[in-house]
């Protein structure tokens, strides 16, 4: 166990386990969301190794990532032959339609122009390079995942006079179960929608057999040159997918609307009513079905939630609706902790308390080790997070539901959505199942009931 | 059992374009004059350190050799010039791409695996640093205990002062983990009594003291402009017993110290007061 069971210093060099990851980890997440799209990481070989294993084993999938292979001569001369040998050999040998190049901490600091190195490039027909900043002393996973994003919809869409009714979807860093949610409630409407990136059928599809090959999912390159076309945009997850958004609407002159990641029953009705805004009503039964089926399941479980505290540590695109979920539930969200964020997340989280008549300790860009020293001042029920929390959840003894990015100690986990009313629906499930299991196991043999 | 000679490694610092290159070159061909055995490393990536010492003829660089062979081979990069001083260049990336800095450590470390001071028997080698101490690169030889003593070529000019006063917090943040100390300041382009004075009043204020005047010559330009220094070209001329004598005084050279550098207020303050004084004597008061 710790010995500091108080939180007495303020530490501004340190974090131990952060909640953060490295910028280029999101880049490729982002880029493997288009199709035929082959992430390229302009750094040393062993930056490339740590962000592809951390994806691949998140989905338990291998993922094909190529590097410049930077070594002590690149670091002195610069990358750029490096880096046009590679676009060469990765057109040639894995035929892509599209390299996306994310630089590194290395390559930014010698500071090498990868769009000017990129721009003296003679692409073969019908290719194209994009390329994302991407240095990871700066920012987190989710400002990579936003860069390369905005790098993908500001170097290849094109502005159009003539606007269709049709919505462009930028999801936050999510699973594929939850862009197949995002999907299908879109899909309710019967009106014309993109979703970029779009990583369902990429990291839930069979590995491709040949290097040359595919998976089937990825957002189509021409919807993405076609995104000019669009006439709303639609940003799901302000940290991720809000500067794309911003970036695509000056771009191409159509309005963009931010919303959270559409989890538990208010962000969903958001997500949803924002749709209805734009498309017009629609025969909506199989939503309604859902909705009235999570709020009778919500009204008959509240006793067994109610002032149930929880630990959230993620991302804050996944802290803000969730912890308005747990609210929703009775549950005191007493820690809210996240990576770098933007001092929004504390007003839109105090809001959340406020409406709920609850309170909790709000902290971005800080670590587990902290939140810990809290926990043992004040104990939770349940801990939510990523799969770093682990060793913190053995040490204190308090269940840990597994929600966010990374979870690389499970299975199966990204197939299924925490979005929409059946995402709802399983996240109750899942802390349910987490505050009972305890409850069992502190119980005396005797007292086991095989009722609820 | 025989004592191993101990090589004297000496850094010369300056900002740039202030004749670092011309005087370091006068320096290791006035040693060589007077018998030592001399290398001098250019750490530029001009790599033109080395020229005037060559009959104005460019060297193979060390990071050069070693991005087409990935390996150096000591002939590969060590050339002999005017009296047998040993050249060699580091070198470095193209203008504007890649990182300098992390050249001067590449090339440092590769000389000193290669084991090269020793087997040539040396006794003095004279690192000459591209500019003031921009990065952590441009520290290599004065940190890790390679370089012993620095001297910083200044005029009195407040811009090279500036140069070198940031040189002097450089050493003294190297100077507790065994890195080079002070030797002293080579006043360059000095041609009357006030530069002197002021560069003389800075040498004072930082604790450290003035080696050598060298004026501005016309000997220097034309012995250039033939691709020689002026040991060579004019070896008879004033400004060669100049640099004689500068060569004699590092040679002998032996206790280095800890520099005092200026605060940048003081150092703006102190620019000041010359200002003020150089002010009445155009007056004539």
């Amino acid at each position: 166990m710790l010995k500091t069971d108080k939180v007495e210093s303020t530490r501004q060099a340190l974090h131990i386990d952060p909640l953060r990851m490295c910028q280029p980890i999101g880049a490729i997440y982002a880029a493997l969301g288009v199709q035929a799209c082959m992430p390229h990481s302009h750094g040393s070989s062993g930056c490339c190794r740590y962000h592809k294993i951390l994806i691949s084993k998140h989905f338990q999938k291998t993922i094909r990532v190529t590097s410049s292979m930077l070594k002590e001569n690149a670091a002195i001369f610069g990358g750029e032959e490096n880096l046009k040998v590679a676009v060469k050999n990765i057109f040639d040998i894995y035929k892509p339609q599209i390299i996306a190049v994310q630089s590194t901490c290395l390559s930014e600091t010698i500071g090498d122009h990868v769009a000017a190195i990129l721009g003296e490039i003679e692409l073969p027909e019908g290719k194209y390079l994009v390329s994302a900043q991407t240095p990871s002393y700066i920012g987190s996973h989710l400002t990579g995942y936003s860069s390369m994003v905005e790098a993908l919809l500001g170097q290849l869409a094109v502005r159009s006079v003539l606007k269709k009714k049709k919505c462009f979807i930028i999801p936050g860093l999510v699973n594929p179960g939850d862009i197949r949610e995002i999907k299908e409630i879109a899909a309710s409407f019967n009106g014309d929608f993109t979703v970029c990136p779009d990583i369902s059928d990429v990291f839930d599809a069979a590995t491709p057999e040949k290097q040359d090959e595919y998976s089937p999912g990825g957002t189509p390159l021409s919807e993405i040159i076609s995104a000019g076309s669009c006439e709303l945009i639609l940003a799901l997850g302000p940290a991720a997918a809000g500067a794309p958004a911003a970036a695509l609407s000056e771009k191409c002159g159509m309005p963009f609307v931010t919303l959270d990641l559409p989890i538990g029953i208010e962000a969903t009705d958001r997500y949803i009513r924002q749709l209805q805004l734009f498309y017009g009503s629609a025969p909506l039964g199989e939503l309604k079905r859902q909705r009235a089926q999570l709020v009778e399941t919500v009204m008959n479980c509240h006793p067994l939630f109610y002032k149930k505290k929880a630990a959230v540590f993620c991302d804050p695109d996944l802290a803000v609706p969730l912890c308005e979920f747990l609210a929703g539930l009775g549950m005191v969200p007493a820690f809210v902790f996240t990576g770098p964020a933007s001092s929004e997340i504390d007003e839109r989280l105090q809001e959340i308390f406020a409406r709920y008549e609850t309170e909790g300790v709000v902290q971005s860009n800080t670590d587990l080790f902290e939140l810990e020293q809290y926990l043992k001042n004040e104990p939770v029920d349940v801990l939510i997070g990523e799969v770093h929390g682990k060793h913190l959840a053995r040490r204190l003894d308090i269940p840990l539901v597994r929600m966010g990015f990374p979870i690389t100690d499970r299975f199966i986990h990204p197939y299924f959505p925490i979005v929409g009313y059946r995402g709802a629906l399983r996240i109750l499930e899942m802390l349910l199942n987490a505050i009972l299991d305890r409850a069992d196991r502190d119980r005396a043999a005797e007292e086991l009931s095989f009722m609820l | 059992m025989v004592t191993k000679k101990k090589i004297k490694q000496i850094a010369i610092y300056g900002k740039g374009g202030i004749g670092k290159s011309t005087t370091t070159s006068n320096i290791s061909a006035a040693l060589a004059k007077a018998g030592y055995k001399v290398m001098q490393f250019g750490c530029d990536p001009k790599s033109d350190s080395t020229n005037t010492l060559r009959d104005g003829n460019y060297i193979p660089t060390v990071l050069d050799t070693l991005r087409e062979k990935n390996t150096v081979q000591k002939e590969e990069v060590i050339f002999q010039g005017f009296q047998g001083v040993y050249c060699v260049e580091a070198g470095g990336p193209a203008p504007g791409v890649g990182c300098a800095g992390r050249g001067i450590i590449t090339a440092v470390q590769i000389m000193k695996q290669l084991k090269v001071f020793e087997e040539l028997d040396l006794d003095i080698v004279l690192y000459d640093v591209l500019g003031d101490v921009v990065c952590g690169g441009f520290a290599m030889p004065i940190r890790d205990g390679i370089a012993e003593h620095v001297f910083t070529v200044s005029s009195a000019d407040f811009m090279s002062i500036y140069a070198s006063n940031n040189l002097f917090k450089g050493i003294q943040k190297f100077s507790n983990s065994g890195g080079a100390l002070l030797g002293g300041v080579i006043a360059n382009s000095i041609n009357d009594d006030y530069s002197r004075a002021i560069i003389d009043d800075f040498a004072n204020r930082t604790g450290t003291q003035v080696v050598g005047y060298v004026p501005r010559s016309v000997t220097v330009t034309t012995s250039e402009l033939q691709g020689k220094t002026t040991i060579e070209a004019a070896p008879d001329s004033e400004q060669a017993k100049i640099y004689l004598n500068l060569a004699n005084t590092i040679a002998e050279h032996t206790v280095s110290k800890v520099p005092d550098p200026m605060e940048i207020k003081e150092l703006r303050e102190w620019a000041a007061t010359w200002a003020d004084q150089l002010l009445t004597r155009e007056k004539g008061l």
